[in-house]
């Protein structure tokens, strides 16, 4: 309690001096690569038709994030299964869908994990993210992959690209911070601009926690519980993430963009807190490797042609160094590969009318060490034919897309095809250019995981791959209340159905050790996404920008009447949540705020109070100041995190971190 | 104009610290009286509760008033732990088992008290997985994961000498100066050693392992017959090697196999055992009595109406003195689940619900 009005204090303390000023002053800008976007009516405005929540650079460079997992908590219908650290699984599931609804993009092309069919959004560190945007449903841009419209949402990870003005082709930077429980960073970023046609840049990034943080242990959910004051053991974390990027723009009409991307961790699983025996001896190494490119060239004004391909290593080893098994360890190694080759062609058949065909065929393998499981593979082909009006009042979008799976067992030899058939579509109406109402319908469905399919006591090749469909209404208001400088506001509502079926969900069949992976469950879903963000010059130089998100949801799993379940919110899935994000820019010091709010949630499918986890709140301060260094531009910044150092869990006995500190440093040489 | 503009900033502000209000809700649930009192007559249930999630329990079900009550973190103001895999009651002291938590609990039946919490694990400190108890007259015997069985002092509460067994024993039992312990090597079921197949003999006086019988894939639950035999189930792959119960004469060890039966737990009543099974694929449960000489099964509940409300049967314990039968349902092992009471005739009596996998029941005086 006292929190809650000591947190309303600060932050009305901080806004009542703006309350006498007025404004002033506009941000500088500057020239960012001359990309081709012919028929992508990508307009990030605030008066998208697209469902669409933006992190953009305003916000994402002012909190000293770790990762993209934890940018992702700052969007609207996003939820993050954070299991703590900066280590701990991040996975993202929006609007009640699983994860493996999800289609994370990472600089044009899905980052994919066919093992898991999830991916864990920790391994993205942010120092070189320019922006994330989740587009539900999916977005309206005519030359992009398939499997980008195949999934039921878009979580699209851009990074950032150099900028250089007239005088300079070469760029350099340095970004370091340091933290609470050894926590470390180094960034390294330089750019080069070797002639008019060719821009050269490369981004290193390495992480290093020991992650001991200190965590307040319950023995019981009641006020009486015991506790007891633990530290965190065997949480640490090393990251290394290496990209090589080049962009190509030939005479405005072709360009090409191709990564080269290396990433590699090693972290300790510090497990669930088990009461009585907190030790672990589990540890985890990845890798992955790709190369991706993207080819674009423009034909002439109606006829456009891009193509993006990707190849991919990925390296995962498991070992639990105290396993009860004859070895007296057990480690687990995977391999998996992925060939991916996109076409797609847009045309401009009327002003207002285009078509685009585009089509993916792809190539999936997962190898393991242990001659137990059946190596895998999977071949995919996504095609889909869309079409768009737009006449910037009236928006139809629409696309029939085909997806077909074939999938081959090596254990016993056995091939399994899967066909489907996906309609999208939507409509959207724009008046005055202030405000915005748009509906889509979504059908989409996700193949069961490798893991889900291959890699169990019993396989299940009977597994169907789950369904779901998707209503949705997106209102967006946006208007600008200043005389010559700009103080935009804009609000936009999302209220949503979601209906699964086909579920796939884990159950016991014999006992406890073999569990069957069966299409049982129904879900319903409900709910609604609010954002809104407020920006205005204040007197004083003082640039004030709020953005504000709330989320309900009612995700009930409705597959089974007589069981305890029926009707309850599925587990991990809180009602009510949202952010805030306040930030006043002054020449001399740059401020911002953040508070995220979870509200309860349930451990288990059953809603009663022992499965119930608490709402939590988690505020965050950050100042930051810029000045010069011998010539040299120099970003100093302090922030607090989790500053009412709050004792939560996002995963039950997966303890949060508690109040933490970070300083960072962001130095330009050249 | 400029007013517009703060009103919408205060909103936007007063908008998130709107839903931090939904914040308090459940600050009640601690009208907990310091109990030190004997606890009222009744049975206790070993909820074994969810992998990771801390949720096993000591329930109590008050036969008076039919509450049940966590009585062990009511009186104790702490959680038993995760994964609650065993109980037993000697004198007046429970015995629990907690395979997660690396602990033997030995808590007083009277009042519900922890006596003391004794760590389980190896030299090095890991958790050694303590998995079943049973006892003798004057000894108790726990089974552990890491493949010992340890002697456990009741006058004492300690731990005293320990022999090593076969991989991964499941169960144990006591009959005739000998322990019979299953090994399961179920940890090593995804590798080419794969299950074991044995049921170590241990004799109490040495607390050395005689000899290793060899029985079938996967053994589990072990139980004394009576009249110088055990019996256990052979719980095969899960796939190739069906399930299976066998009787170990324990006067010759001959090994005694000649059924197919699916069961996934069992009891002893009279000259029959009492067992369970849910099979998944034919979506049955099976609650059956089986007579071992003769090779014939008969159902068991004999009143109407009452197989159909037990979802996962998964505990079955037979108290003899008060002659009733407990059978646990762990309904979708991830919710509540129920004890259901019958009498030895398999006529229903009552039924009560608990925490998460409801395994072990038993009534002290």
């Amino acid at each position: 309690m006292t929190k809650r009005i000591l947190s309303f204090f600060i932050v009305n303390l901080f806004c009542l001096p703006l309350i006498l000023m007025a404004q002033e002053k506009d941000s500088i800008k500057s020239t960012l690569l001359d990309e081709i976007h012919i028929t992508d009516s990508f307009s990030k405005d605030s008066l998208s038709k697209e469902s669409v929540s933006i992190l953009d650079t305003s916000i994402i460079k002012k909190i000293p994030f770790i990762s993209v997992g934890e940018m992702a908590k700052y969007i609207a219908g996003v939820n993050v299964k954070d299991y703590g650290g900066v280590g701990g699984l991040k996975t993202i599931s929006v609007r009640g869908l699983g994860s493996g609804h999800s289609a994370v993009v990472y600089d044009g092309i899905s980052v994919t994990d066919f093992q898991t069919g999830q991916v864990d959004l920790g391994k993205f560190s942010s120092s070189n993210i320019k922006a994330i945007n989740l587009f539900n449903g999916q977005s309206f841009s005519m030359l992009q992959t398939a499997r980008a419209l195949a999934f039921a949402n878009v979580f699209l990870i851009e990074t950032q690209k150099p900028s250089f003005d007239s005088l300079e082709n070469f760029k350099a930077s340095m970004k370091t911070s340091y933290g609470s429980f050894n926590y470390a960073n180094l960034g390294l970023n330089a750019s080069y601009k070797a002639n008019n046609i060719w821009t050269l840049w490369t981004d290193l990034d390495i992480q290093n926690t020991k992650g001991n943080y200190p965590y307040l242990l319950h023995y019981g959910y009641g006020e009486n519980d015991s506790t007891s004051k633990e530290i965190r053991q065997n949480s640490d974390y090393f990251g290394f993430r290496g990209e090589l990027n080049a962009f190509g723009s030939f005479n405005g009409k072709t360009d090409l963009k191709l990564k080269a991307y290396y990433f590699y961790s090693e972290r300790g699983l510090p497990m669930s807190t088990t009461l009585y025996y907190l030790k672990s001896a589990q540890r985890l190494w990845d890798e992955n490797f790709f190369l991706q490119g993207i080819f674009t060239h423009k034909f002439n004004n109606k006829l456009s042609y891009r193509s993006h391909l990707k190849g991919l290593y990925s390296y995962s080893h498991f070992l639990d160094a105290a396993s009860l098994n004859l070895l007296g360890y057990q480690s687990d190694k995977y391999y998996q590969r992925e060939y991916y080759l996109n076409n797609v062609v847009a045309y401009k058949i009327l002003k207002n009318l285009s078509a685009s065909f585009t089509n993916d065929i792809f190539f999936n393998n997962l190898n393991t060490s242990s001659s137990f499981y059946s190596k895998a593979n999977r071949t995919s082909s996504i095609s889909a034919l869309s079409l768009l009006f737009d006449n910037s009042k009236l928006l139809i979008n629409t696309n029939i897309l085909h997806n077909y799976i074939m999938d081959y067992a090596y254990k016993d030899n056995s091939q399994k095809n899967h066909n489907h058939f996906s309609p999208f579509v939507s409509i959207g109406y724009t008046w005055n250019n202030i405000f915005s109402l748009s509906a889509f319908y979504k059908d989409v469905f996700r193949m069961p995981s490798f893991n889900d399919l291959y890699f169990n006591r019993v396989t299940f090749a009977s597994l169907k791959p789950e369904k779901a469909q998707q209503w949705n209404l997106h209102i967006a208001f946006s208007k600008d209340f200043g005389y010559y400088k700009s103080s935009l506001f804009s609000l936009s509502v999302d209220a949503y159905y979601n209906k699964v079926k086909d579920k796939i969900v884990a159950v016991p069949q014999r006992n406890l050790f073999v569990w069957s992976i069966i299409n049982f469950g129904q879900v319903d879903i409900k709910g609604v996404d609010i954002q809104s963000s407020f920006r205005t010059y204040l007197s004083f130089s003082i640039d004030l920008n709020i953005r504000a998100t709330y989320s309900y949801q009612k995700a009930v799993d409705v597959s089974n009447p007589n069981s305890l379940s029926y009707n309850n919110q599925l587990p991990y899935t809180p009602f009510h949540s949202g952010s805030l994000f306040i930030n006043l820019i002054h020449p001399f010091m740059d401020f911002a705020y953040t508070i995220n709010y979870v509200g309860k949630r349930f451990a288990l499918a059953e809603n009663i109070d022992r499965n119930m986890l608490k709402p939590y709140q988690d505020h965050s301060i950050t100042l930051s100041k810029n000045f010069l260094w011998n010539k040299r531009k120099i970003n100093l910044g302090v922030s607090c995190i989790n500053l009412f150092g709050v004792q939560y869990e996002v995963v039950r006995n997966y303890p949060m971190p508690q109040r933490q500190f970070r300083i960072n440093l962001k130095i330009d040489l050249k | 104009m400029k007013k517009t503009k703060w009103i919408l900033a205060l909103l936007l502000i007063g908008l998130s610290f709107g839903f931090s209000s939904c914040k308090e809700e459940n600050d009640d649930n601690n009208t907990n009286p310091s109990i030190t009192n004997v606890l009222p007559k009744g049975i206790f249930v070993l909820c074994e509760g969810n992998d990771g999630m801390n949720n096993s329990a000591l329930m109590h079900y008050n036969l008076n008033s039919k509450e049940v009550k966590d009585v062990f973190t009511e009186i104790n103001n702490q959680g038993l732990g995760d994964l609650g895999n065993d109980m037993e009651l000697y004198q007046n002291k429970l015995f629990i088992a907690v395979k997660g938590s690396a602990s033997l609990n030995i808590v007083n039946a009277e009042t519900g008290k922890l006596i003391k919490r004794i760590p389980v694990v190896d030299e090095q400190g890991i958790n050694r997985k303590p998995s079943r108890l049973c006892q003798s007259s004057t000894m108790l015997y726990l089974c552990t994961v890491d493949g010992y069985v340890i002697e456990v002092n009741p006058q004492t509460n300690s731990l005293g000498r320990k022999v090593k067994v076969g991989r991964n024993p499941e169960d144990i039992c006591f009959v005739n100066g000998k322990l019979y312990i299953t090994n399961s090597g179920g940890l090593d079921w995804n590798t080419p050693i794969g299950y074991d197949r044995t049921v170590s003999v241990v004799d109490v006086q040495t607390m050395t392992e005689t000899k290793k019988i060899d029985v079938g894939l996967n053994p589990a639950f072990i139980k004394p017959l009576g009249n110088n035999l055990v019996g256990l189930i052979i719980k095969g792959d899960y796939s190739n090697v069906p399930n299976a119960f066998v009787t170990i004469n324990t006067l010759t060890d001959e090994v005694n196999s000649s059924n197919n039966i699916a069961m996934s737990n069992f009891d002893i009543i009279g000259n029959q055992i009492l067992y369970v099974n849910y099979d998944y694929i034919a979506m049955q449960t099976s609650i059956k009595t089986y007579d071992y000489l003769n090779n014939t099964s008969s159902d068991f509940i004999k009143t109407s109406g009452i197989i159909s409300q037990i979802i996962s049967p998964y505990g079955v314990n037979i108290n003899s003195l008060n002659q009733e039968v407990y059978i646990t349902d762990a309904t979708n092992f991830s919710s509540s689940g129920k004890v259901f009471v019958f009498d030895l005739e398999g006529n229903f009596k009552y039924s009560f619900t608990t925490f998460n996998i409801p395994s072990v029941t038993l009534r002290a005086k």
